[in-house]
């Protein structure tokens, strides 16, 4: 146990016009566009900018359509897939429950947001491969500097980082600003401001994490729901199929499925051996395209669901029957996309993907030997419901990137990364042309120091279960009910202990270090606060959903009801109590079908054949 | 035996010293220094400071440098499989915000 420190509270206040908040690329597109706008612009980033964040753990794919990139001078370009072709796939694909407006933002903005970014990226050697339709390929990790390049070359931007933001300062219906807390020091940050900018990522609540789990608690969509916006499309996450649940040093790791999909020398296998039946018919656009991710996930629950799943609880990628030099060729080709960049990794003859030698699972591969693998949650479709302007319903409140809904409905084929540029963008520009001619409104005193006396609450509380027991325990409900397949009893089980367990954290959660500097325990329960809203949203609008649509994979509704579920949920706070509705997403140019498939791979054989090939959006 | 001594300092003391830690690997494993330290503040000592608000876990972000025995290493990038006593200490105690993490 630690010593109480006796030190004095300490604030600081920021006036700023544009707040944006998180420093991910759709935080940095958004700042640089509000900044070019003419007026007064703020980032502030949970960590830093460029090396925080999801945007740093990029598989690689950055997309636009083909015919832009032809125009733009890549020869390589397909120029027959164009701003319509794309627009026709994301809808369709997102099982028509994407904002079609949004989706149109999203194929006209895109073209010039990638090129600007590439071009950036070249001046600092960061590795942007050309390939067709109309992306590039790029390294998460270059990314980051690339961002960050970004946001140095503009030096009148205010930049705050390794200070979260905890909460919205909302006046008279209208958000004026936000208060934070620098992590390393225990101080309040005050930023006044005329509109802000939500662009802090997405969340995940399960035991097995891939992406940033230390950052992906769905921190803006909490922050933007105890304001009092709506969150939409909850129910909908993104899992990586072919992420490593062993060995221990490599768990979460995607690379599983970087080389089911660039190399696509594997067989799914249960627990027993037995190959895991792909039909004939979805293999192809099982080799090819972002949909695998569906198809791989959906008949691995098939055998998971079955009791045939790996101890883990996963299937295995299995390489017996391969030959070595097949797998090796296989090594080869996804080492072409991966080229180690970091010192001492450039010489070695080890296989490495990303920051991570891999020459130990690469000779097990060899050895014909197999995998332990599982879908991970990767990405939020849901988050805060927006307009295609990027404006919620809140005056002053905009939102960017992975925590917004609408873009790509029930699964994301088209690139998160494209997403938070375009989206950024846009947010930046417009939060910045409304408050051309709004005057700043004071924050009252007593709102910030209400704020303040919650958040100390957590610091002094010496009662309560601890952080690290809650995350065990939301962990524990998230992967019970609202995993890679649902059905109903589980999931009203994890709602009812979700509620019991809302009740247990009333009077707060215990912290033991008495710090102000660096307080892992207080910083875990305000992540915990922000990640129960979510999976609260998340785990009831599952609930509600009865059928499956996307990745939203029910074992107990396996058809696509078009008549009754072509409709979005929409969860808000209403008197205290977590309100859900329905809405129809903007349909302006596809009418959405209707009667229903009998299965979500019967839906997918249906996009192949209208489209023929659907791997037109195809990325990693 | 795996035993784990970890630099321990107060910013509001010049009070320093080392906390010793035993973390069992299970036979034939090896961990990441991220993952025993995380094993430590989850199961042993939450009062413990070491870089992981935003850590990407991965080797890509960079930040959670530290030194095991006087080597500077990537805590999620560094392996430990074979029994010993390793120090851990923050790079340098110049820039020190508390324990491991410095600013």
């Amino acid at each position: 146990m630690e010593n109480q420190n006796s030190t004095q509270l300490q604030i600081s206040h920021h006036t700023t016009d544009v707040l944006v908040v998180g420093g991910g690329g759709a935080g940095v597109y958004a700042a640089v566009a509000a900044h070019k706008e003419g007026v007064h612009t703020a980032i502030v980033s949970s960590g830093k900018i460029g090396q925080s964040g999801n945007t740093i753990m990029v598989g690689g794919s950055l997309g636009a359509d083909g015919k832009s990139a032809y125009d733009y001078g890549e020869t390589k370009a397909d120029p027959n897939f164009t701003i319509e072709e794309e627009f026709e796939e994301i809808v369709k694909q997102s099982f028509f429950l994407a904002d079609q407006k949004m989706v149109e933002q999203f194929c006209h903005y895109a073209p010039a947001c990638v090129q600007d970014l590439v071009e950036t990226g070249r001046k600092i050697n960061a590795q942007c491969d050309f390939f067709p339709p109309g992306g590039y390929f790029c390294n998460g990790t270059e990314l980051g500097y690339t961002i960050r390049k970004f946001i140095k070359d503009r030096k009148d931007i205010d930049v705050h980082e390794d200070v979260r933001i905890l909460d919205l300062i909302k006046v008279d219906n209208r958000v004026i600003g936000a208060i934070g807390l620098n992590i390393y020091t225990g101080e309040y940050s005050i930023f006044h401001a005329k509109s802000v900018i939500l662009a802090t990522g997405g969340y995940q609540p399960f035991s097995f994490k891939c992406t940033e789990a230390s950052a992906s608690n769905g921190d803006g969509m909490a922050i933007a729901y105890r304001a009092g916006a709506k969150l939409r499309d909850m129910e909908f996450l993104l899992f990586i199929p072919g992420t490593f649940l062993k060995p221990k040093h490599h768990r979460g790791n995607i690379f599983g499925y970087i080389f089911a999909v660039l190399a696509n020398k594997y067989h799914l296998t249960d627990k027993e051996g037995n190959k895991i039946p792909i039909p004939e018919d979805l293999l192809h656009i099982n080799a090819t395209s972002e949909m695998s991710k569906l198809i791989m996930n959906y008949f691995a629950v098939q055998a998971i669901s079955q009791g045939k799943g790996t101890p883990n609880g996963g299937v295995y990628m299995d390489f017996a029957g391969f030959k070595p030099e097949e797998i090796a060729s296989g090594f080869e080709e996804v080492g072409k996309f991966f080229i180690p960049t970091k010192k001492g990794q450039k010489n070695s003859t080890d296989f490495y993907y990303s920051g991570e030698n891999f020459e130990d699972m690469r000779q097990v591969a060899l050895n014909g030997d197999r995998w332990e693998v599982n879908g991970c949650a990767e990405y939020s479709m849901g988050g805060i419901f927006v307009d295609e302007a990027m404006r919620s319903p809140i005056p002053g409140l905009y939102a960017a990137g992975e925590v917004t809904s609408g873009c790509f409905g029930a699964i994301r084929i088209a690139d998160g990364l494209t997403e938070m540029l375009v989206q950024g963008r846009k947010a930046g520009e417009i939060a910045a042309e409304d408050i051309k001619n709004f005057e700043p409104i004071e924050i009252p005193e007593d709102f910030i120091q209400n704020i303040i006396s919650n958040y100390e609450g957590i610091f002094g509380n010496t009662m309560g279960i601890s952080p690290v027991d809650s995350r065990k325990t939301i962990e524990q409900i998230a992967d019970i009910g609202f995993g890679l397949y649902r059905e109903q009893n589980t999931m009203e089980k994890a709602i009812e202990d979700l509620e019991k367990f809302k009740l247990q954290i009333k009077s707060g959660f215990q912290v033991r270090a008495k710090h102000r500097e660096y307080n892992m325990e207080v910083n875990e329960a305000i992540n915990l606060q922000n990640l129960i809203i979510c999976l609260e949203a998340g785990l009831k609008s599952a609930l509600m959903r009865t059928e499956s649509r996307g990745m939203h994979i029910r074992l107990d509704y396996p058809k696509v009801n078009h008549d009754n579920w072509l409709v979005s949920i929409l969860a808000s706070e209403q008197s205290g109590e977590m309100n859900l509705e329905k809405l129809a997403p903007n349909t302006f140019k596809f009418t959405p079908p209707t009667g229903s498939h009998e299965n979500l791979m019967e839906y997918v054989k249906e996009l192949e054949s209208e489209f023929g090939n659907i791997g037109g959006v195809k990325n990693v | 035996m795996f035993e784990f001594q970890i630099y321990r300092s107060d910013p509001h003391s010049e009070k320093e010293r080392y906390d010793s830690f035993i973390v069992e690997l299970p036979d034939g494993e090896k961990w990441t220094i991220m993952q025993i330290l995380d094993e430590i503040y989850t199961t042993k000592d939450p009062t413990v400071a070491y870089f992981k608000h935003s850590a990407c876990n991965h080797g890509k972000c960079n930040r959670c440098t530290m030194r095991l025995n006087g080597k500077v290493i990537l805590a999620c990038q560094t392996y430990i499989s074979e029994h010993g006593t390793y120090k851990l200490e923050p790079v340098s105690k110049k820039r020190l915000v508390r324990d491991l993490v410095m600013k």
